[in-house]
């Protein structure tokens, strides 16, 4: 294997491709935990905005409209999964495997109505998201690193800064993480508990819409069945291993963002397809396995 | 007058909880509910918080009539309760605990540094210590009570309403808190202390309110009156003397030895030693929270001790499981009937036979016989009068003392040798408790061994043949029937020595 500068770099770059949508998704994760709304319907809000993204973009052509499309239609999921858990009191299990279950079977008849076919659907002439222009960067290695990403990638980042900002140092995000802590509590200081989560849950469903937006217009403008690919599970995953930290889910995400990457370079070694494309979530199982191990140890002492 | 409450009256469905209520609060002073369990004490409480409507009667503050929907309501007219089950955010700083919901801010930011002024400052003016960046996960108990007081101050009450605060402290955290509420009294505030604990009463009150039955019995000026006299109008007789023939005692039937605990870096039990005999009810009395809960765990087999044995009708059951325990003689009523003792989403049926579902006639070859079930469930109601629709409803209707005399029936009538007793009265009214008290010592004459373990220590000193008195872990005394008075005890309890 070659393992040159240039390549390190184009592993870094593609890292920084994968974990985006991880990124943002676990960033809703964070909130809905931090509010103690278990959200599992992360998936199905991932696959059913992408799709949204890619239809909207194909009918009207309009980038903007097609975000601002994905990212309502993620939060008015959202706050479907947290008004059944919340207000009428649903598992929190049962809600979100209902959502996942039927984004997978919406999008799938969609994609056969719309688009007549069954599995990928691409459009040469079609727009994807803009890329930031790292020209100035020059064609070396920083190029590599940095170049074809997105305006949403490097939103990305922005967002979970400043989703730290707003849940560690603003008295809003104050008040989500106390409800989180001990509802009881919170709703004894006359805090109007179910309408925080509620509102909170709905409002950072906004961030699994940029996500779907990545997955369909981002690196390759196509939609394909499930093309989620259980990162909603992965993202759930990483919030779990940050424990709803923004900056932490940086991390996190990376984890996941790199070990993804490493799939696609051994694509070309000894190792079979089917066990590369294990990596990351044989990574997910470790990594959850470490880090319980490490907490149970610790709550031991 | 600060406070008032006219003509209160409550009813829950067809249950008379308050009986036309009238009591007021001047401002400045300490004023005490008393009663007993079931006596209206706790009705009163939630009517004055705003979590209770009352059916009819008035509420005013500073002369002027309000209601309460919420307890947010409330909290608007400057009263704020202590509540018994502290509600804090338990990751959360001592500081961001105290100020939620009137938080310092800096645009939208949350100011930290005006919110530990603010706390510092509130902390020194009411004398209450405590460290603003602590973490509420590590402050002990008295402690978090503490924070309690001061997120009520910090939300600028006038009026401080504190229930049974005292039932989880020890008795130097006691000490701080009486000392607190004068405190917080000379500083203008006005206290409303609910309690049956009546040495506290006379430390601080300045004016006392009797309940008994959901009526209001008494009102009493403190230099007015006595524990003897408080107590004799809280029961409205004096104190039953049950007559307790003497039995002749048998084997020992439960003892342990040397039984050693250490859990969570200290000794919660260490070197115990007690035998129960049959024919004899042995009473533990203790401050909850000095080890007696453990003590319970490590006999029933809940929990392994870390030294010592549990000796089971002669034999050394300390490595045998709680099943094996209650297969050899051991049945156990636990301290709290709705988290251990029963299943609250069962049904009567369900519950009563729990432990016999095993057994003939309930089981017939693997098959649960419903009617034998129903039949059984029905007799354990009537004899211990549970007051229920039917062996079909289901042990969450029922009111707490209901629920313990069924789930105290089906310990009782599982006619092991050896019977457990956790706190059986606890928070039931006194007809229950007269009632179970009754089958204890039923037991104990057919020749049973009942080990009670209970915070209340009239309780103790009534049924008991033998008490031993537990202070932190360990056991700092035994005594026969009548060679010891309650104050000896209470004085031992805290830790404290009496002259031999």
């Amino acid at each position: 294997m070659n393992l040159s500068i240039s390549y390190l770099a184009a592993v870094f770059n593609s890292t920084l491709r994968y974990m985006t949508p991880i990124l943002l998704v676990s960033l809703c994760a964070g909130v809905c935990s931090k509010s103690r709304v278990f959200n599992i319907g992360l998936e199905g809000t991932l696959l059913t905005s992408a799709f949204f993204a890619f239809l909207v973009q194909y009918k009207f052509r309009n980038i903007y409209l097609s975000v601002g499309c994905a990212v309502l239609v993620a939060m008015c999921i959202t706050f479907i999964i947290a008004f059944f858990i919340v207000k009428l009191n649903g598992h929190s299990m049962i809600v979100g495997m209902a959502v996942n279950t039927f984004a997978m079977g919406f999008t799938t008849f969609l994609l056969q109505v719309v688009f007549k076919t069954k599995g990928v659907v691409s459009d040469p002439t079609l727009q994807g998201l803009p890329k930031v222009d790292v020209s100035f960067l020059g064609s070396g290695t920083l190029a590599t690193m940095f170049g074809n990403l997105t305006v949403l990638d490097y939103a990305a980042f922005l967002l979970a800064i400043l989703m730290y900002v707003i849940m560690y140092k603003t008295v809003v995000g104050f008040r989500i993480r106390c409800i989180g802590i001990n509802p009881d509590a919170a709703a004894s200081l006359g805090i109007r508990v179910q309408r925080w989560q509620i509102l909170a849950t709905t409002l950072s469903g906004g961030f699994i819409g940029l996500a779907g937006c990545l997955l369909s217009l981002g690196s390759v403008t196509m939609f394909i069945q499930n093309i989620s690919a259980a990162r909603g599970y992965v993202a759930l995953a990483a919030n779990n291993l940050c424990q709803g930290h923004p900056l932490g889910a940086l991390a996190s995400s990376a984890l996941f963002g790199f070990t993804t990457a490493l799939a696609q370079i051994l694509q070309n070694t000894a190792l079979r397809q089917q066990l590369l494309n294990c990596i990351p979530y044989i990574a997910t199982i470790a990594a959850m396995a470490i880090f319980n191990g490490i907490e149970a140890r610790k709550a031991k002492k | 007058m600060i406070f008032e409450l006219r003509n209160i009256t409550k009813y829950y469905g067809d249950t008379l909880a308050n009986d036309d209520i009238s009591i007021h609060l001047n401002e400045g002073e300490i004023l005490c509910v008393v009663g007993e369990n079931g006596a209206g004490k706790s009705t009163i409480m939630k009517i004055l918080y705003g979590l209770e409507q009352p059916t009819s009667g008035e509420i005013l503050v500073k002369g002027q009539p309000v209601r309460f929907r919420n307890p947010s309501d409330a909290m608007a007219h400057g009263i704020g309760m202590v509540q018994q089950h502290f509600m804090l955010f338990e990751s959360l700083t001592v500081a961001e605990n105290i100020v939620f919901k009137r938080e310092p801010r800096r645009g939208p930011l949350l100011d930290k540094k005006a919110m530990l002024a603010a706390v510092s400052e509130l902390s020194e003016r009411y004398k209450l210590k405590i460290d603003p960046s602590a973490r509420i996960e590590n402050c002990p108990v008295g402690l978090r009570q503490r924070v309690e007081i001061l997120k009520i101050l910090y939300q600028n009450a006038e009026i401080i309403v504190f229930d049974e605060p005292s039932a989880v402290l020890t008795p130097i955290e006691v000490e701080a808190l009486l000392q607190t509420m004068k405190e917080l009294a000379a500083a203008g505030k006005s206290i409303v202390l609910i309690t049956h604990k009546l040495n506290e009463v006379m430390a601080v009150a300045d004016r006392i309110y009797v309940m008994r039955s959901g009526k209001l019995v008494a009102e009493r000026k403190k230099e007015e009156t006595s524990t003897d006299e408080l107590a004799y109008l809280m029961v409205g007789h004096h104190p039953a003397t049950r007559e307790i023939p003497p039995v002749k005692t048998g084997e020992t039937l439960l003892a342990t030895e040397e039984l050693s605990l250490h859990k969570d870096g200290r000794d919660v039990l260490s070197k115990v030693s007690i035998h129960v005999d049959g024919g004899e009810v042995v009473g533990i009395a203790g401050v909850s929270g000095n080890g007696q809960s453990e003590l319970e765990s490590v006999i029933n087999g809940l929990e392994a001790p870390t030294g010592g044995k549990v000796l089971l009708c002669g034999r050394d059951v300390t490595h045998e499981s709680v099943h094996t325990r209650r297969e050899l003689g051991m049945a156990h009523i636990s301290e709290d009937r709705f988290l251990w003792g029963g299943a609250v989403s069962g049904t009567l049926s369900e519950n009563a036979i729990m432990a016999k579902e095993e057994r003939e006639p309930y089981n017939h070859k693997g098959f649960l016989r419903k009617k034998k079930i129903t039949e059984y469930a029905g007799s354990l109601i009537e004899r211990f009068s549970v007051k229920a629709s039917g062996p079909d409803s289901l042990l969450g209707e029922l009111s707490g003392g209901n629920a313990q005399k069924l789930v105290a029936a089906r310990e009782i009538m599982m006619e092991t040798p050896v019977l457990i007793c956790c706190e059986p009265t606890r928070g039931i009214d006194i007809g229950a408790s007269d009632f179970i008290h009754n089958e204890i010592l039923n037991k104990r004459e057919k020749g049973d061994a009942v080990l009670l373990i209970s915070s209340e220590l009239s309780e103790i000193t009534t049924l008991s043949d033998r008490i031993y008195v537990m202070f932190e872990g360990k056991i700092v005394g035994e005594f026969n029937r009548g060679a010891v008075d309650e104050k000896a005890l209470g004085l031992l309890m805290l830790g404290g020595k009496i002259d031999a």
